[in-house]
């Protein structure tokens, strides 16, 4: 069971971090900020298991990105969000090349994008990419081999040595 | 681990480009307060499976309950490095009181300036009901609960009360970072919360009253980068100094990080979160 002082902490410790990898995998900060919202109403709701899994930061992270999928799929009615937030401001470019990264991330497929942002950002290793998107290991490593030779014309270093390969640091 | 195809030392531009875009975001995130939070996930319940008194029951029967339990929330990430032994608490080195330590907006008023120098004197398991504020001579410090996220690193300022007496502490560590030469390169700015964490809540940080042989730990963070690009200068190592006093210890971090030093308040336990 949650004691709501811990549920308190772990909102407050961890919410800005875990929208700034949901923007970083889906390039829509309100959209981001409402399924990390609602994502973070349900650990809530399911208080009395929240301690059985290993990460509850991981598992706000992956309920937020299943949110903001389904909504992508489902027609989307962002009213609610707009009550909820207001006009939002834009993610201020600082000037060390955020558009170009932007747009880099913008071409890449969302899961393609999703196993490049766990990878690279959140740093994870693939084994729990594996367990966090619920994918096998072969379809993670072709999609992060795919998402870096994509960015890789924008960033040289992701160009991988050796063929495509991805070095297996499971 | 997470870039392979980097020589030591190199800097990452996709990394740290993929960090600061994902921090930018982060700081413009405006979240609800946990309150509101907890309501509307409570209404949703209360329509969906119980009925506003039965949800009102078990919402109080959480409280009530709450606390025997304790999450493996900050365990999540594991300490990477271990605490080390420093400089023993009967030697601190002296150093240059560092400014930021005298702000009296920290101090405690209530405590006089002469107390400190009884409390190491008195006998152990003397009776201490008004415990005095612990000094560095009673106190030994080290690193602990290193953490990283985003491009932001942690670690907590672990003060032990390795002296016989009970003491306390409330408030601001005074924190400086120092480069290789020895130089101060920062002045941790004293704020309540940052990303890496902080105790939640307002107003005057909680006064922690340290037994013999417990610990109070304050989280220290900064950023692995620059927000305005330029080349990032890791710090070396930290010198710490314990709230409203004016002898320091230095102790050494390995770290990536160079900027945007802040501190969080002093609380019980050694993750600088409360557990």
């Amino acid at each position: 069971m949650l004691h709501v002082d811990e549920f308190d902490d772990f909102y407050t410790s961890t919410y800005r971090r875990v929208v700034g990898q949901l923007y970083a995998m889906l390039g829509d900060l309100n959209e981001a900020e409402d399924a990390v919202q609602e994502a973070y109403c349900r650990a809530w709701q399911r208080r009395t298991k929240l301690n059985e899994y290993d990460s509850p930061e991981a598992w706000v992270r992956t309920v937020a990105y299943r949110i903001a999928v389904s909504s992508w799929r489902r027609a989307r009615n962002r009213l609610a969000a707009h009550r909820r937030h207001g006009p939002q401001d834009p993610v201020q470019s600082t000037g060390s090349g955020h558009l170009e990264l932007i747009g880099a991330l913008a071409g890449l497929p969302y899961e393609q994008r999703r196993v490049v942002v766990l990878h690279h950002l959140v740093g994870l290793p693939l084994a729990d990419i594996c367990r966090e998107t619920g994918t096998p290991l072969g379809t993670v490593k072709s999609r992060l081999a795919r998402g870096r030779q994509a960015l890789a014309q924008h960033f040289t270093e992701l160009t991988d040595s050796a063929d495509g390969r991805i070095s297996e640091d499971v | 681990m997470s870039d392979l195809h980097r020589a030591p030392g190199e800097p990452a531009p996709f990394e740290e480009r993929l960090a600061d875009l994902a921090g930018s975001a982060a700081a413009v995130a405006r979240p609800e307060s946990p309150a509101a939070v907890r309501r509307r996930a409570g209404h949703r319940t209360a329509r969906r499976r119980l009925g506003t008194g039965a949800l009102a029951v078990a919402v109080l029967g959480a409280i009530a309950v709450g606390g025997a339990w304790r999450s493996s929330f900050d365990d999540a990430v594991p300490p990477a490095v271990t605490p080390s032994p420093v400089t023993p608490p009967s030697t601190p080195a002296p150093t240059t009181p560092s400014p930021t330590v005298q702000s009296p907006t920290t101090g405690s008023p209530e405590v006089p300036s002469s107390a400190a120098g009884t409390v190491g004197a008195r006998p152990p398991g003397a009776p201490d009901s008004t415990p005095g504020r612990c000094t560095t001579a009673q106190l030994t410090v080290t690193l602990a609960s290193e953490d990283a996220a985003s491009g932001h690193r942690s670690v907590a300022v672990v003060f032990r009360n390795s002296g016989g007496a009970t003491c306390r502490l409330t408030g601001y560590p005074g924190v400086d970072a120092l480069g290789g030469d020895g130089r101060t390169l920062a002045h941790a700015e004293r704020t309540r919360r940052g990303y890496m964490g902080g105790p939640a809540g307002t107003g005057r940080p909680p006064t922690v009253t340290l037994h013999p042989g417990r610990s109070a730990s304050a989280l220290v963070e900064a950023s692995g980068f620059r927000a305005d690009g330029a080349a990032c200068k890791p710090y070396v190592s930290l010198l710490i100094t314990p709230p409203d006093d004016v002898r320091s210890v230095r102790l050494r971090w390995e770290t990536d990080s160079c900027s945007d030093l802040e501190v969080h308040p002093l609380v019980a336990g050694t993750t600088g979160r409360l557990a």
